[in-house]
């Protein structure tokens, strides 16, 4: 008995994983089946699995239509520029609480920091609308960097305290008694340390920004239209354009994807540091 | 090499006085250990010496050199910390490699060679290669040490880097570190609050409390002639048997229940106690053991009540009638549970100390 249960177990725990691959996977699969197909054949019944005549007619639109490239770079320059600002501010002050945190709230600063996502955002939305019409940054790339770096930097910041918080203040004693600056301790034993950390942090941070649509579409919607307040306008009155929606679904999940893979092993480090290591 | 002086330090954070007024001459080449129970400043007077703590008044000099105010990277120095502070993402002999690169201008030829020659003094050539995580423990300090010794710097420090080991490690670590040390002639001021490795490696002992400096000299002058109760007290082990008592007569002492007949030479010194109250003193390994109470000398009756058995000899943990507890060493297996007899104090070991409080200095 005992036999066929340690045979067995592992068999249904692959299965359990299958089955839930399959159930992670298809939406994925029905997005690219659905930009595949011409616009009359989605809405047929039964649904077709496997398209009979694929179709790049609607990945066509999305790459030479100029609202919809031109989306997409809005949005890649403003989630960019919102990444590098609030890691590398995220960062200085990670470090700062992490090092010199105790003459400035020690261990609240967490909270404090934390706090600020508990706050939904959707209650500022209309102040933030009236606040950037005066400050002319409505429509802007700038405007829309600054407001999702508001929502960014406490959670790099958090992060990236919590990442050097890891790293034990005396290795960099010890490199400073070994006459390294602290500047050069840094570089040499601090940064190598941190880096999945600072990985991972870059890709929530970006992912986040790639991804905001309520805020991008109230401040917004002239010059500057990031991606995602472009698929609703595909919603027309008389019909949806299902296909188009779906190949720009695809191709703009192709920038996190790639990153993903990119960085995946320092992105699994960053996740579990100081689990592993040491 | 240099002398090390540390002229009336002392560190204050807000209002805890972490080190109080401390002056210590290190001479050229000598091993000298800090030892105390934790928050008694010697990790605090260490790391003033490195230069991690800015110390709020004092001074330290290296040689002639005045370096109270200098950053630890100006102050050639090397250290090691109790955590060892290995860099994870480099192999060992990159980590021994560490302080060479520290300017920048050491050919990659030379540091190669130093690192094998430092390797080759601390025995951890074999794992020169592998990552630290990849190290066992011991390995670990070796290379820790090598690290700290590659760039023979000026003044050595080591913050308890033995603490986490196991008794047989630690025991040979200590002695080959006592071994390097006096083979390369350095200035080493080594910090732990294990009294028995302060024993066993210092030249010179600085037992601190409290912030302050208790007694300070070479280890037998210490164990043999404690010069404060609390010396007494925590140095030696098993730890020394100690009775509260108050003067009850010219040459006797009581502590409630017993009453303590000095020698006539150790009575003599009652006299400079400044009150009623003195503290009688005995290590356990100068009491012996007697079926009869002996004539003419100090003994207490007894009865055995834990033998703790270390193989050389035996720890008797005996308790008077009054349930006074007193430790004494007597040969393997000379008593057995149970048995009464008498503990009798060997005359010329006895420690007076004028009170009862852990600053009561030494009367004889």
């Amino acid at each position: 008995m005992a036999t066929t249960d340690t045979r067995l177990t592992p068999a249904l725990g692959k299965l359990f994983l299958l089955i839930y691959a399959v159930f992670a996977a298809f939406p994925i699969y029905w997005t690219i089946n659905t930009a595949l197909k011409p616009l009359e054949l989605i809405n047929t019944f039964p649904p077709t699995f496997v398209p009979t005549d694929p179709s790049l007619e609607a990945f066509t639109w999305v790459l030479t239509n100029s609202r919809a490239t031109g989306s997409i770079i809005d949005s890649l320059i403003i989630a960019s520029g919102t990444t590098v600002l609030s890691v590398l501010l995220g960062a200085l002050a990670g470090y700062g609480f992490s090092r010199y945190g105790d003459d400035v709230g020690g261990e609240d600063v967490a909270f404090w920091l934390l706090s600020t996502r508990m706050f939904p955002p959707i209650a500022v939305v209309l102040p933030i609308f009236f606040i950037f019409g005066w400050f002319n940054l409505q429509d802007t790339h700038i405007g829309l960097i600054l407001l999702y770096l508001t929502f960014n930097l406490p959670l790099t910041t958090w992060l990236m305290r919590d990442f050097f918080n890891k790293i034990p203040y005396s290795f960099e004693e010890a490199a400073y008694v070994d006459g390294y600056s602290p500047l050069r301790a840094f570089r040499k034993v601090v940064f190598p340390l941190v880096r999945p950390g600072l990985i991972a942090t870059t890709m929530l941070s970006w992912v986040f920004a790639w991804n905001e649509f309520i805020f991008a579409l109230i401040v917004t919607g002239n010059d500057v239209n990031p991606y995602p307040t472009i698929i609703p306008t595909l919603i027309l009155s008389n019909q949806i354009l299902w296909n188009q929606i779906m190949a720009m679904a695809v191709i703009v999940t192709i920038p996190p994807t790639l990153i993903l893979i990119a960085f995946r092993k320092h992105i699994i480090e960053g996740m579990t540091l100081g689990v592993a290591e040491v | 090499m240099a002398e090390v002086t540390i002229d009336n330090l002392t560190k204050e954070y807000g209002s805890i006085v972490a080190t109080n007024d401390i002056s210590i001459d290190i001479d050229d080449g000598e091993l000298v250990v800090l030892v105390g129970p934790s928050g008694c400043g010697k990790t605090t007077t260490l790391r003033s010496i490195a230069g991690l703590e800015t110390p709020t008044s004092g001074s330290i000099h290296f040689g002639d050199t005045d370096v109270t105010d200098r950053a630890p990277q100006d102050r050639d120095i090397s250290m090691v910390f109790q955590d060892l502070a290995l860099y994870p993402h480099m192999t060992a002999a990159e980590n021994v490699a560490f302080p060479l690169h520290a300017d920048g201008q050491q050919p990659e030829t030379t540091v190669r060679e130093s690192v094998e020659e430092v390797a080759r003094a601390t025995n951890c050539e074999e794992f020169l290669d592998k990552k630290v995580v990849d190290l066992s423990g011991g390995q670990r300090q070796r290379v820790a040490l090598a690290r700290a010794l590659v760039r023979k710097p000026e003044v050595f420090l080591m913050d308890e880097p033995f603490s986490d080991l196991d008794e047989l490690l630690k025991r040979q670590l200590r002695a080959e570190v006592v071994r390097i040390q006096k083979d390369l002639g350095i200035t080493m001021v080594h910090v732990t609050h294990d009294q028995e490795e302060a024993m066993t490696m210092g030249d010179r002992l600085v037992v601190m409390n409290d912030g302050e400096i208790a007694q300070m000299g070479d280890p037998d002058t210490v164990f043999n002639e404690p010069a404060r109760l609390f010396v007494a007290t925590f140095i030696g082990s098993p730890q020394i048997n100690r009775f509260d008592c108050r003067i009850a007569g010219d040459r006797t002492l009581t502590d409630g229940e017993l009453e303590l007949e000095l020698p006539a030479d150790a009575a003599d010194v009652l006299d400079g106690a400044t009150g009623e109250a003195v503290t009688l003193c005995i290590r356990p390994q100068h009491l012996s053991w007697a079926d009869e109470r002996p004539a003419d000398s100090l003994a207490v009756p007894v009865s055995v009540n834990v033998i703790e058995k270390i193989g050389t000899e035996d720890i008797v943990r005996c308790r008077t009638a009054g349930g006074t507890e007193i430790t004494g060493v007597v040969p393997a297996g000379a008593l057995s549970f149970g048995q009464e007899g008498y503990l009798v104090f060997d005359p010329s070991q006895l420690h007076l100390f004028d009170g009862h409080d852990e600053n009561a200095p030494r009367l004889n």
